[in-house]
């Protein structure tokens, strides 16, 4: 089953900025509860960024501005996790209005209070959050990981992870430190890519982009990999692993892979791929992905590589897959071990956005499931990142969720597995509507959420439905009565008795029809 | 009343004419509800930004303020918000409010003027002339200037985000504030099209204009004595009146 949903919601179907690079967390206690984010501005201004929320397992999404800092684009950069239990919800930003890293914990992902700022440092690039859950001493404690690229540390060795053993509740900075990763030499810094993947028996895995040699913008990069055993509490942390070449602690899985950092493709930069993820049935087994110039100095491609260890990081395979021209690889290994690799992919006239699975590392042919195929020169970049730096897959159980970003030109030929809008559009004329329905709104680049789930495996070919014909959406006013609240609201306070909601009559096109732009995949 | 209506906007980037149709109640379940939560119909939008310019016509959830005594149902007033949710629906805060009355004249002009969702538009432009202004009275100098030289400058450290230094260097004609000479000066511009840096001013060669100069800090004192990284650090020759 895979069901792809435009993350925009109705009420800002007039929008048509550019809401590049997405991340996403997924409550692994109750995955119908959902936090994901992108450059999305707060719509009404002030002092905080929103954040996406969904409470019915992404099929829905609406905006809380929550997030400390709100630049032109919102917050920047950003990223996303609950906790294993609890469900708490953390993130790390570059705030928008400082630029400042901040690490930042709300009890109540759905509440459109602030969120607590627990850690607040300048100089820092790229934090990307992992949390989980352990009981200790009788209470469960919430690990946190929060990989950055600070350029606080000493001696260029850049490639750090902020670590706290009981976040949960504490007051700032709620346990958090930094541990710098790179124990090796750099040019002066590491890459912007940190990378954490958590094992729930305690296992932690970074992976950082070293920038061994070379001069910017043309590097020679090594993808090194540490390792904790102890959830990054060991004494020291992340030193399990020692190069077995260099002697080094963090063992290489690739050496001397040239980038030019901030290179085009498309209308896109490129730069700082980097990808990884532990096998939940086994936490000896742990993957890498990276994209880099295998044509050197001359070449023009950006290759993704894909390697495993079975040995804890210490020896790592070759290539087991390479695909030319992409960015954005993201690893994710559900519960049966079956691992799956989300891509986008340039094509000349395209950004394909790619999901693929594997059980044997690729030793069979596989067939990618397109999730979005649309034009790259649409719309004009506003900015960098067009699409994003980065986007996001994690498992829960056999699932697979993930988010992406692209051109939101409301075409079913864009979107061969189906897709679900919220927000206003015209599947027969290709236009976006604003509020009223009317209002034509330019293309732009969207967030876009996919749930994949392989309790329904995909026998048949995928057979694209037609358009779904329908003239634009009427929306008017909307007609329909007020949510009750209940006993509360029926309390003497109030001047007059509160109507139960009438039925819901939009007009021509009711709301339930905005959502039936979803195919499923036939079977 | 202007600067009364001038303060609701500055802290409020959405106001309508609304009715209220339902208190205690709302048109989505993202908020709480309590007795100060009520439904209202957007009668009328008299500034938003572009996104909601179309709003007319929608209900919305309106958590009202304490400070203030509670509307009845029925009651219009000119309500003065801030987001807290967007779902299917609106959910907003309000941060102040006026009698219909108050807002009429402007609403009715825009509307003969054919401004959607411009009411305010008058005001609005007002207040941005007022802070540029505020902005160029804050700033280290002001200089009418021609852009006659750029080089690429820095950095020492490299991330997405990195700002891109470049120099540029401007033959000042007219100095209108500040301690500085006519001449040569050179300015510090972040070339970056990063999402961070995007809407900094990028100096282009032969560039004429005002140029409202801000004194570098730390080791970018090294690289230039002036920066300019607000959007409004560049402005049109006309706009030196702004300050006069």
């Amino acid at each position: 089953m895979l069901n792809i949903v435009n993350m925009i919601p109705a009420s800002l179907s007039g929008e048509s900025s550019q809401d590049s690079e997405p991340n996403l967390a997924v409550n692994p206690e109750n995955t119908n509860d959902m936090v994901g984010t992108a450059f999305t501005p707060a719509p009404l201004g002030g002092s905080n960024a929103p954040i996406y929320v969904s409470t019915d397992g992404g099929s829905t999404w609406s905006l809380r501005t929550v997030v400390p800092g709100n630049g032109f684009v919102g917050t920047g950069d950003i990223t996303v996790a609950f906790a294993t239990t609890g469900g708490t919800l953390y993130a790390g930003t570059l705030n928008g209005s400082t630029g400042h890293l901040q690490i930042l914990r709300t009890s109540s992902f759905s509440s459109t209070s602030t969120m607590s700022v627990l850690v607040d440092r300048a100089n820092e690039d790229q934090p990307w959050v992992v949390a989980g859950s352990v009981v200790a001493s009788g209470a469960s404690r919430d690990r946190v990981y929060v990989g950055n690229n600070d350029f606080n540390q000493s001696g260029g060795k850049t490639a750090t992870v902020d670590v706290s053993q009981d976040a949960a509740t504490a007051p700032a900075p709620a346990g958090f430190s930094p541990i710098q990763l790179e124990k090796g030499a750099t040019t002066g810094q590491d890459g912007p890519p940190v990378r954490t993947a958590l094992h729930s028996d305690g296992t932690v895995y970074c992976a950082f982009q070293r920038w061994a040699s070379g001069t910017f913008p043309n590097l020679n990069t090594d993808i090194v990999v540490t390792r904790d055993d102890n959830w990054g509490a060991s004494s020291p942390p992340f030193s399990a692993l020692v190069d077995s070449g260099s002697s080094v602690v963090g063992q290489r899985v690739a050496t001397n892979r040239f980038i030019r950092f901030n290179a085009t493709m498309g209308q896109e930069r490129l730069g700082s791929d980097l990808t990884i993820a532990v096998d939940p049935t086994n936490s000896s087994t742990v993957w890498v992905g990276w994209c880099d110039r295998v044509g050197g100095m001359s070449g023009t491609d950006w290759t993704v590589h894909v390697a495993r260890s079975t040995d804890r990081g210490q020896t790592w395979s070759a290539d087991l897959r390479t695909i030319t021209n992409i960015k954005n690889p993201a690893l994710a290994i559900n519960s049966t071990g079956l691992l799956g690799l989300l891509y986008q992919q340039f094509t000349g006239s395209t950004w394909d956005t790619k999901l693929e699975f594997t059980s044997n590392g690729w030793s069979s042919a596989v067939t990618p499931i397109i999730l979005h195929t649309a034009p790259s020169n649409t719309p004009t970049g506003a900015f960098l990142p067009y699409i994003g730096d980065y986007v996001r897959m994690l498992c829960v159980g056999t699932s697979f969720f993930g988010v992406f970003c692209g051109n939101n030109t409301p075409n079913m030929a864009n979107f061969p597995s189906g897709v679900t809008y919220q927000r206003s559009a015209d599947w027969t004329t290709h236009t976006l509507l604003s509020t009223d329905g009317v209002t034509v709104v330019q293309p732009s680049i969207d967030p876009f959420f996919f749930h994949w789930s392989e309790l329904i495996i995909p026998r048949g070919p995928i057979i694209a439905r037609g358009p779904i014909a329908r003239g634009p959406i009427s929306r008017g006013p909307i007609a329909r009565g007020p949510i009750a609240r209940g006993p509360i609201s029926r309390g003497p306070i109030l001047p007059q008795p509160i109507q139960p909601p009438s039925p819901i009559d939009p007009g021509p096109i009711a709301p339930s029809q905005t959502q039936s732009q979803v195919k499923d995949l036939d079977l | 009343m202007s600067d009364e209506i001038k303060a609701l906007i500055a802290k409020s980037s959405f106001s309508f004419v609304g009715t209220v149709l339902h208190l205690g109640a709302a048109t989505t379940t993202d908020v709480p509800i309590d007795d100060h939560t009520a439904v209202v119909h957007v009668d009328h939008v008299l500034h938003a930004p572009e996104a909601f310019s179309q709003f007319e016509g929608q209900q919305v959830t309106l958590q009202l303020s304490r400070d203030v005594d509670l509307p009845t149902v029925g009651q219009a007033f000119a309500f003065f918000v801030e987001g807290l949710s967007f779902g299917e629906s609106v959910a907003v805060a309000e941060v102040g409010r006026l009698p219909v009355e108050t807002v009429e004249p402007h609403a009715t002009a825009a509307m003969e003027a054919g401004a959607t969702a411009g009411a305010f538009n008058g005001l609005i432009g007002e207040m941005q002339h007022d802070e540029l202004r505020s902005h160029m009275q804050q700033a280290d100098a002001v200089v009418l200037g021609k852009v006659v030289g750029i080089e690429k400058v820095g950095p020492s450290a490299h991330s997405e985000h990195d700002p891109d230094w470049w120099r540029a260097t401007l033959e000042v004609h007219h100095v209108e504030r500040g301690d500085l000479q006519a001449g040569k000066v050179q300015v510090l511009f972040a070339n970056s099209t990063d999402v961070r840096w995007r809407r900094a001013p990028k100096a282009r060669a032969s560039q004429s204009g005002v140029w409202v100069l801000h004194r570098t800090e730390g080791d970018l004192r090294d690289l230039a004595p002036f920066q300019i990284l607000d959007p409004k650090d560049v402005q049109p020759t006309q706009q030196l009146d702004t300050i006069r």
